[in-house]
């Protein structure tokens, strides 16, 4: 127990420490792998209840082009747009997973009407071309150094927000597995809703990265 | 900073998250970690080894692992590494 706790101390060490010895093109891996560690996970929380989605890309799609098109049209700075992209995402997955739950949609249905899904929100994005740029994507407006729009000139911004996010993504994972709500949902993987809305939740969370990482 | 439909929503990437998940153990906290250590090494390596000549090599392996994976080792490499350390407990109840 302890030895765990000082292992884990480590290795938070290590993570913070890492920045500053890494060279740029690691850093940049390692923010990859942060972040991806953080989409997996959220993944996790679904699939470990046997609910396998294939289509969680659906939700991360929402979670990346809500804050990204607010940001481009509006205005509206992603510290709105994130929480904005997170909530709506969410709200998928809720409008999914209750439609899932009330007829009974489990397993390789499950997959199926998940990974429609993905399908659906890709299609609609590409079909949206006048406002999304449809198949040839966006780009973020660049106003340079700016907290107020979440952009830096330095990986290491990037760095430090991947950690907490993944560190985030981690904690959620931990709550659901000593929640009350654990045994419920292994006893019973009807509980989709319950699942999916805080699945989704994580993943959306993760979408202000999209934006925010890739080069 | 650039978004693209294909890289956000696409199959490609609703797969792939599957297949780390499952990869790495998503029964462990740190399971999906440790698959995206191996995706992202594994895209990136062989990007860097054959740079274009293989599009699609990820993905290709991808499948051929996750068949390998959900065979031999269901719960993933840390749920594998969890039962190994302490084998006479044997099978870790409810899947």
């Amino acid at each position: 127990m302890n030895a765990r706790r000082i292992g884990a101390v480590a290795g938070l060490a290590v993570l913070l420490a890492l920045p500053f010895v890494t060279p740029a093109y690691f850093l940049h891996l390692l923010i990859q792998i942060l972040l991806w560690g953080f989409i997996y996970t959220a993944w996790s929380t679904m699939g470990r209840f046997g609910l396998v989605s294939l289509g969680h890309g659906a939700f991360m799609g929402v979670g990346a082009y809500v804050p990204a098109l607010l940001w481009n049209y509006f205005d509206v700075t992603p510290w709105l747009g994130i929480p904005l992209g997170i909530v709506l995402s969410a709200l998928l997955g809720v409008i999914i997973g209750y439609a899932c739950f009330r007829l009974k949609v489990v397993g390789h249905y499950f997959a199926l009407v998940t990974l429609a899904l993905g399908q659906v929100v890709l299609l609609s994005i590409v079909a949206a071309r006048d406002i999304t740029g449809g198949s040839l994507g966006m780009t973020p407006r660049s106003i340079g150094h700016s907290w107020y729009a979440l952009q830096f000139p330095d990986k290491g911004y990037f760095y430090a927000i991947a950690l907490l996010v993944w560190l985030g993504g981690l904690l959620v994972w931990r709550w659901i597995d000593r929640g009350i709500g654990r045994e419920a949902l292994e006893a019973i993987s009807d509980d989709e809703e319950a699942a999916a809305a805080v699945g989704i939740d994580v993943t959306r969370e993760k979408l202000r990265v999209p934006p925010s990482a890739p080069p | 900073m650039y978004l693209n439909p294909e890289s956000v929503s696409g199959i490609g990437v609703s797969l792939q998250i599957v297949f780390a998940a499952i990869a790495g153990g998503m029964y462990a906290m740190l399971g999906p970690t440790v698959g995206a250590l191996l995706t992202i090494a594994l895209t990136e390596g062989l990007r860097v080894w054959f740079g274009a000549n293989f599009v699609g090599a990820a993905n290709a392996i991808y499948g051929i692992l996750l068949i390998l994976f959900v065979v031999f080792m269901p719960r993933g490499i840390l749920g594998w590494l969890e039962m190994a350390r302490r084998p006479r407990a044997g099978r870790a109840p409810a899947e």
